[in-house]
């Protein structure tokens, strides 16, 4: 492909974070924001987060119970699928494994989880990949209740594959028995989304 | 039937290609707007209205691109211009402003956009409004209309910052002032030379009841710019009684590039 | 709320559509499947930036038509879409 003289692009050297970015990735400062339909603002007091099998609400929470859980900091990286990457980002939020035991549950059904948000987004994924402290039910960013913009008030946070699967807006998250493919996956992005192996589309290894 | 001769085709071959662009010419517009001609290799020709792709890569590979406006006028030449914004802390206009050379190539894609047309044939009056950098198009429009002397009542509203931020100052004047069909209302929004005898404030619905064209005449009517300018602008005619249908929208994205 | 800066018009869309369409996609007229509202495809809501072409309704909202491009390959979901029609002839109008 054709290399435009002189252009560099917005991504800044990443000294000393090399192995902390995946292939093909660029470190930003910014938080892009992307976005597949309007903004949603959800009030806090119509929000709530059901967990769900087969059709069977198993647990739900509002916004005041669901503030009651354990709640968690973790700082991590993220990767979006478009090459953006930015390090060191600071989340608050409530733990998946967390979310589970409220519910009563002894563990989570190995299965699969989609996960369901306001503006009828979503997102497949692995119940192995959100397990042991794998991924988080996130309120916070920089301790800063999560802007609508960036999917406040609450979205999930799996920083280990790309940032498509950390929903914004997340209600509900439905156990379910296959990998059926979510909004993008079922437009060709890749069903699973490691950035370490750069699994962006459907037939990337 | 009508057989008026058309002075150019309907549409132009579209092609989804990128082809390579060179820089061909150079001209500074304001303090923070350029216009770039370019030599496109396999160019069939644009309507006014018609915007272009172009990408960036870097020596890593890195990409990049953007929608811009071509701002020639429609027709065949090989040779397009677009005039860019620099945007202080955009990732590409600073570095198509400041950083190529004559002789410099980048890749294109086009012509793009045939619903945000328009052709000289076309004998509705014509009620163009700009902000900003938006009036791109709309000037490709004028010189459209200019090049193939359509006489149809033309109107611009356009609206700039400061008076040296009115982009095509002169070549609008030239225009105003050889062709009794057509007039240009400035608005300056953050301040006015002395003796100014324009508008001082946003586009609003009390400036486009005074100047629009009125809607018994059926204008067709494109709006460019900024997407909350774009939004307002749209909305605030549909309250004044034109029709959806005659009211062609081109919004700019948050950084003032289409994308 | 006008949500402003998140979308633009569906006619951005027309340099990534181009490659797979004979003629001009922007042009294509698109009957929502939810509300029936009918709007060029250069006119409807832009969403989606980098990710992918998202285009809505400008009426009610409802996706008309999703794409991706990947690999040399576009795929298209246009179950949004009830009806599009292409008219070849243009009218001076």
């Amino acid at each position: 492909m054709p290399i435009t003289r002189g252009f560099k692009g917005r991504q800044t050297e990443t000294v000393g974070a090399r192995d902390r970015v995946p292939p093909g990735q660029y470190v930003t400062r910014d938080f892009p924001v992307l976005t597949a339909g309007p903004t949603q603002r959800t009030p806090l007091e119509s929000w709530s987060l059901s967990l769900q099998r087969g059709g069977e609400l198993i647990s739900r929470w509002s916004w005041i119970e669901f503030k009651a859980l354990p709640q968690t900091e973790r700082t991590t990286d993220i990767h979006c699928v478009t090459k953006w990457t930015k390090l060191d980002t600071q989340w608050r939020g409530v733990t998946f494994d967390d979310v589970v035991k409220a519910a009563g549950l002894s563990s989570a059904p190995n299965l699969y989880v989609m996960a369901h948000c306001d503006g009828g987004y979503t997102t497949n994924l692995p119940v192995v990949d959100l397990v042991d402290g794998k991924a988080m039910i996130a309120t916070h960013f920089d301790d800063m209740p999560i802007p609508a913009t960036h999917g406040g008030p609450a979205r999930l946070l799996v920083p280990h594959l790309y940032f498509w699967k950390s929903a914004k807006w997340v209600r509900r998250l439905e156990f379910m028995e296959a990998n059926t493919p979510g909004f993008w996956e079922s437009m060709g992005y890749h069903i699973y989304g490691d950035p370490w192996r750069e699994q962006r589309y459907t037939n990337d290894a | 039937m009508n057989n008026a001769t058309r002075t150019m085709p309907d549409t132009f071959p579209l092609s989804g290609d990128w082809q390579s662009a060179t820089v061909a010419a150079f001209r500074d517009e304001t303090p923070s707007v350029k216009t770039i001609a370019f030599a496109v290799s396999q160019w069939t020709g644009h309507l006014a209205g018609q915007h272009v792709d172009i990408r960036l890569t870097g020596e890593d590979g890195y990409q990049a691109e953007r929608s811009y406006s071509i701002a020639s006028p429609g027709g065949t030449a090989a040779l397009i211009e677009l005039t860019v914004e620099r945007i202080s802390d955009g990732e590409v206009s600073p570095f198509l402003t400041d950083g190529l050379a004559l002789g410099d190539t980048i890749e294109l894609r086009g012509p793009i956009g045939g619903y945000f047309t328009w052709k000289p044939e076309n004998p509705s009056p014509l009620l163009l409004v700009a902000g900003g950098s938006g009036v791109v198009p709309l000037m490709s429009i004028l010189r459209t209309r200019n090049k193939c002397a359509n006489r149809v009542p033309g109107r611009l509203l356009y609206s700039s910052r400061r008076f040296e931020d009115i982009i095509y100052r002169e070549e609008l004047d030239r225009f105003a002032a050889s062709d009794n069909s057509f007039s240009i209302v400035h608005t300056l929004t953050r301040g006015a030379p002395t003796a100014w005898r324009g508008e001082t404030r946003r586009v609003d619905t009390q400036m486009l009841a005074k100047y629009a064209l009125p809607t018994a005449q059926k204008p067709r009517i494109f709006v460019c710019g900024p997407t909350l300018f774009v939004e307002t602008v749209a909305d605030q005619l549909l309250a004044l009684g034109h029709q959806e249908t005659g009211i062609k929208t081109e919004r700019f994205g948050p950084t003032g590039e289409k994308r | 709320m006008i949500d402003d800066v998140l979308w633009v018009d569906g006619n951005a869309a027309g340099g990534v559509l181009a490659r797979f369409f004979a003629f001009d996609v922007t042009r294509m007229l698109i009957t929502c499947d939810s509300c029936c509202a009918e709007s060029a495809l250069g006119a409807l809501r832009l969403y989606g930036g980098q990710m992918g072409i998202i285009l809505r309704c400008t009426k009610c909202g409802a996706i008309n038509v999703r794409a991706l491009e990947y690999g040399g390959a576009l795929t298209l979901d246009a179950r949004g879409a009830r009806r599009m029609t292409y008219r070849p002839e243009s009218s001076a109008r």
